[in-house]
């Protein structure tokens, strides 16, 4: 039992060192951070983080390994999409705001960094490729175009769904100062619409 | 980066506060506006921190000029020229290989302006009005555009706005996620040729597109 107990209790500290790390990553990047501010944040102290997750390294590798987990969900929704549903259908990409920010501080961090490692990289890439596998079968049903690069156009609706996030000064200039999200999505989903051609009859909702 | 020739910068004085300013937009968009240290720009540009202290200010009113800079760099790239071009033409003006890949300092400069900043409704955007007049030149050809039947219905002049800048800048913010789709690094012309190729294919009418349903 107490061992148990134990098991238990470690969980939990695990558990609130993680969140607090991933709360931290977002706020300041994925360099940016010190262990410090993490061990003060999850209240315990520093030992304890080099414990559980031997460095900085293994803590940030931590972080994005829940991302991934996070954002499975999303990949299985896409898997069973369609281009309809691809161009404006989707649900929020992401369950939290700060998993966007990750993304972000990840990728301007990739590319400063000289070795440019992906962490989990063959998992994300599966993910990502479930959505251009989705675009390959409707050029295979004569849905969309077969002359168009579907791995580009993959990259394109994945910059289309992150931009006004990376981009919210860029978004509220060209939407204007009232524009919400929701109509920000509207604008971008209506012309990718129109762009690839009107979404099939069939194209029933997902949910 | 702006400061091409130091036969143009005759004294001393303007040739360190320019080498310090071309440092500054290389830390900033390397590091982000948080993590860039200053000690490091004043020792990369070979000056000691009260002279930079002198000609710029703190570290905010430093941002504040390699901003301006970048303002100044995309504003005749937005425009291309002004507002009376066909869609096809500017699309093909303002196609993001067409200045090679030192742009990619000042698209990753605003993505850390967007990242670090973020846009709630009441955040402040530095130099807002002139850069919301620069998006102007993009809005009006895409709705002369829409209006003369040369886009599909449903064509959004915003929406259609965003999709360009989007798929410019996002490779060099989002160069993971890049490699992860394409498996090509965001700096690798070829990808940016498929890219831009495909944003072509599908923005730009040229012949008419047949989809079943």
């Amino acid at each position: 039992l107490s061992d148990d107990v134990t098991a238990d209790a470690a969980d939990s500290t695990w558990e609130r060192i993680l969140e607090a790390a991933v709360e931290e990553f977002a706020q300041n990047g994925l360099a940016a951070v010190r262990v410090d501010a993490v061990a003060r944040a999850a209240g315990v102290n520093k030992q304890l983080i080099y414990y559980y997750f031997k460095s900085k390294i293994g803590l940030r590798e931590a972080v994005l390994e829940r991302m991934v987990r996070e954002y499975r969900p999303f990949w299985d929704v896409v898997a069973n999409s369609n281009l309809p549903h691809l161009l404006s259908g989707l649900p929020d990409n992401s369950p939290n705001d700060r998993w966007r920010r990750l993304l972000a501080w990840e990728g301007v961090e990739y590319a400063d960094d000289s070795i440019r490692e992906i962490v989990l990289e063959q998992t994300r890439s599966q993910a990502y490729g479930t959505q251009t596998e989705v675009l390959r079968r409707e050029q295979e049903a004569g849905s969309l175009p077969s002359d168009i690069d579907a791995q580009m156009l993959s990259l394109a609706l994945v910059f289309a769904r992150m931009g006004p996030f990376i981009l919210p000064q860029v978004t509220r200039m060209i939407m204007g100062q009232d524009a919400t999200i929701a109509d920000t999505r509207t604008a971008i989903g209506a012309t990718l619409e129109a762009l690839l051609g009107s979404p099939r009859e069939d194209g029933s909702p997902l949910e | 980066v702006p400061n091409s020739s130091s036969a143009a910068l005759p004294d001393a004085d303007s040739s360190s506060k320019e080498r310090i300013l071309s440092v500054a937009i290389e830390e900033f968009s390397r590091k982000g506006y948080a993590a860039t240290r200053v000690d490091l720009i004043a020792e990369r540009a070979g000056v000691n921190k009260q002279l930079m202290y002198y000609y710029f200010g703190p570290k905010a009113r430093l941002y504040d000029a390699v901003v301006e800079r970048m303002v100044q760099f995309f504003r005749p790239r937005v425009e291309a020229g002004g507002s009376d071009k066909g869609f096809a033409e500017y699309f093909d003006a303002t196609a993001p290989d067409a200045y090679g890949l030192q742009l990619s300092v000042w698209r990753r400069l605003l993505a850390w302006e967007g990242i670090e900043h973020g846009a709630s409704a009441d955040a402040e955007i530095r130099h807002e009005a002139e850069r919301v007049e620069s998006y102007r030149a993009p809005l009006s050809v895409v709705e002369r555009a829409i209006a003369n039947g040369e886009l599909p219905d449903g064509v959004d002049a915003r929406g259609m706005t965003l999709l360009m800048i989007f798929t410019a800048v996002l490779p060099d913010a989002l160069p993971q996620i890049t490699r992860l789709i394409t498996g090509l690094e965001s700096d690798d012309p070829e990808m940016r040729r498929r890219l831009q190729e495909t944003m072509r294919r599908l923005m730009v009418p040229t012949e008419p597109k047949e989809i079943s349903s």
